[in-house]
């Protein structure tokens, strides 16, 4: 069985989970609290059911792929995984990073390690970090008064 | 005759809203990172509109919205430059032009080919701005037959068909639509004070904010992608000289009865929810192919085969815009997102946007038709200096874009809980995206369910059960919903067995490229 569709399987369950979860968390509301909820799960439940018997009695459904000179191959095999888990580490990073020090220094930090981690040149890795730098802390918190949330860092030193 | 005055100064009004200030410089904003937008293949307008509407909405309403629409009015335009120049297209939406587009480029004639993309561009919109006209006073008519109920159906048509037309599989797409619903209805049920699947988790109290899904849903793919793929465009030396300026114009004019059908066509599909712009370009360009008396010629170079792609991909978004500013039925999630900014506004959708507040609907038109006109100028004028963008490399691009869309997600509650909600979704949307599990259905799901759970509950609250019966609006829509949702494969599987064939399952147009459909 293919990546894919292993994938494609485990969708399937997620969503007949969230259509028996959302009859069953609103089952005590009013009737009129019930209804569009009721309604939404009951589509919800009515098309997994019917796409899971379909897949089970006529086969898998195919999985149309990208095409064309732009196309990312997809990640479900072995050796395109490697590719996706280092980026996926990356993107983790960057969220880690702007839970604990905030985005005024997590972002144009991610952006100066990234571009230096890709083998791109110093001054090439400073102007994307000054650059994301000038837009959060000139644009948007002097300009636009943008409140940004407050790092962990900050009450871990009693700030 | 009254009736004709009327729209006239709403249009005239409109166009004035357009020139104002601060109304034009922000549109001009908005153009400049659409053309940017489409000129790198992997974004395109929807992360555009992810990004850019924290900021809309700190804006008057007019304001950010001509600040939006500036952006993806135009995002469509330079995505042709890539396409023509280089032959991979900027954005799906360009896939039909580079095929005739590009061995233009490879003969020598890519200015000629370009011009004519861009006047094409500019045509389409102004004959899609005439239809709207035409058709005014039938949907001013029309709008006040509708109640609560006729809405609810409306708004049910339109998540039903796109859930069925994005996507190969009308299961999938329901699935997708009734999983926005679900996540639309997350909130603080404050008529019984209990929290509907929100649990103890205070930040989904007020519901799940749009903009951390969106990003998180089709820009972390994106992004992923364009970083896995390591480089947008491969270095190539390319002529980028401008050229063939009048030749475009006169290949226009030559044309203008394929252009009218192309942007009919175009018109059309965006006026269909969840058609959008590659099934506008591919319309057009059958269209071109169909009525021309040498049908070879294309893909081989034939001038035609830019201009109807390119008039049906422009004219497909005032098309987009009628329903859901009339109807409050997106044709796109583009549109679905500029639905959830004009409802953030106060701006409803109904019969106020073509009586009392045409004046703003015909701004809004006015915007896409006058960004497109400038779109095309700069473009014209900054074509050497534009291909460079395409040549961006990923490794500078994804930092810098993750950085900016993480940014962006925060800035409609700034709080943690959004920069948790993106990484779910991106997560969920990797997985979408490469499962062809369709993602607009879902989003138009998560900003149609607010709108469809009061009518639904106005419905019941105003007319009892009764609407279901009683009203035969209600049941014409119904039998659209059947006829246009369900009964095509029903038949398609009733013909598959009496041909003893498994039922394939029909697609929309036969090619899925890569990037998304906005």
């Amino acid at each position: 069985m293919s990546g894919a569709r292993i994938v494609d399987i485990a969708l399937t369950v997620f969503f007949l989970a969230v259509g028996v979860f959302a009859i069953t968390d609103v089952r005590d509301f009013p009737f009129q609290d019930q209804l569009f909820p009721f309604s939404a799960a009951g589509l919800i439940l009515i098309c997994v059911l019917i796409y899971g018997a379909r897949q089970f009695i006529t086969g898998p459904l195919e999985i149309e792929q990208e095409t064309g000179a732009n196309a990312t191959k997809p990640p479900f095999t072995r050796e395109q995984i490697h590719t996706v888990i280092p980026l996926a580490v990356a993107i983790l990073v960057l969220v880690v990073g702007v839970f604990i020090f905030g985005h005024l220094i997590a972002v144009p930090a991610f952006a100066f390690g990234y571009i230096l981690l890709r083998g791109e040149k110093l001054w090439i890795a400073i102007f994307g970090a000054v650059l994301l730098f000038a837009f959060i802390w000139g644009l948007l918190i002097n300009v636009m008064e943008v409140l940004m949330p407050r790092p962990l860092i900050m009450d871990w030193l009693g700030l | 005759m009254e009736e004709a005055l009327i729209i006239l100064n709403a249009a005239v009004s409109g166009m004035f809203h357009v020139f104002s200030w601060p109304v034009f410089p922000m549109m001009m904003i908005g153009i400049c990172v659409g053309m940017f937008l489409g000129l790198v293949p992997g974004l395109g307008g929807l992360i555009g509109f992810a990004l850019l509407i924290p900021f809309a909405l700190a804006m008057e309403p007019i304001t950010g919205v001509a600040f939006l629409l500036g952006m993806s009015a135009v995002v469509t335009q330079t995505d042709t430059i890539p396409a023509v120049i280089l032959g991979v297209p900027g954005t799906s939406a360009a896939m039909a032009t580079s095929l005739d587009g590009y061995p233009m480029a490879k003969r020598g004639e890519a200015g000629r080919a370009l011009c004519a993309s861009y006047y094409a561009s500019i045509f389409g919109t102004i004959v899609a701005a005439g239809l709207f006209i035409l058709l005014l006073p039938i949907l001013r008519a029309v709008i006040f037959a509708f109640g609560q109920p006729e809405f609810f159906m409306l708004i049910l048509l339109g998540l039903m068909l796109a859930g069925s037309l994005a996507g190969n599989s009308l299961a999938r797409g329901l699935i997708m639509a009734g999983f926005g619903l679900l996540l639309a209805m997350v909130t603080l049920e404050t008529s019984i004070g209990a929290p509907r699947y929100a649990g103890e988790i205070i930040y989904l109290w007020e519901g799940i904010p749009l903009i951390p899904v969106v990003l998180g849903l089709f820009a972390i793919p994106e992004v992923l992608d364009l970083a896995r793929r390591g480089t947008t465009i491969s270095a190539t030396t390319v002529d980028t000289r401008v050229s063939g300026l009048w030749a475009g114009l006169v290949d226009n004019l030559k044309n203008w009865w394929l252009i009218i059908r192309a942007s009919t066509l175009g018109a059309l599909a965006g006026f269909i929810p969840g058609l959008g712009g590659q099934v506008a370009e591919w319309l057009a360009y059958g269209t071109a192919v169909a009525s021309d008396k040498d049908p070879s010629s294309y893909g081989k170079g034939n001038v035609r085969g830019v201009i109807a792609p390119e008039a049906g991909t422009a004219a497909q978004k005032p098309g987009a815009l009628v329903p859901t500013v009339v109807f409050g039925i997106p044709g796109n999630a583009g549109m679905a997102l500029t639905l959830s900014v004009f409802l953030i506004f106060g701006l409803t959708p109904g019969p106020d946007m073509i009586t009392s507040k045409l004046d703003v609907t015909f701004g809004m038109i006015w915007v896409i038709v006058v960004a497109n006109i400038i779109a095309a100028v700069l473009a014209l004028v900054l074509q050497r200096w534009l291909i460079l963008i395409c040549y961006l490399r990923a490794s500078i691009l994804v930092p810098i874009v993750l950085g900016t869309m993480l940014t962006g997600a925060t800035m409609a509650n700034q709080s943690f809980g959004d920069v948790a909600l993106f990484l779910c979704f991106g997560f969920l949307g990797y997985l979408f995206k490469h499962t062809d599990w369709p993602r607009v259905p879902l989003i138009m799901g998560l900003i149609m369910g607010g709108l469809a759970e009061k009518y639904l509950f106005l419905s019941f609250d105003l007319h009892g059960a009764t609407w279901l019966w009683n009203r035969p609006l209600v049941w014409v829509i119904a039998l659209v919903i059947f006829l246009s949702v369900f009964f095509p494969p029903m038949l398609r599987h009733y013909r598959a067995k009496r041909h003893g064939k498994a039922g394939a399952p029909a697609k929309v147009s036969g090619v899925k490229v890569s990037g998304y459909d906005e």
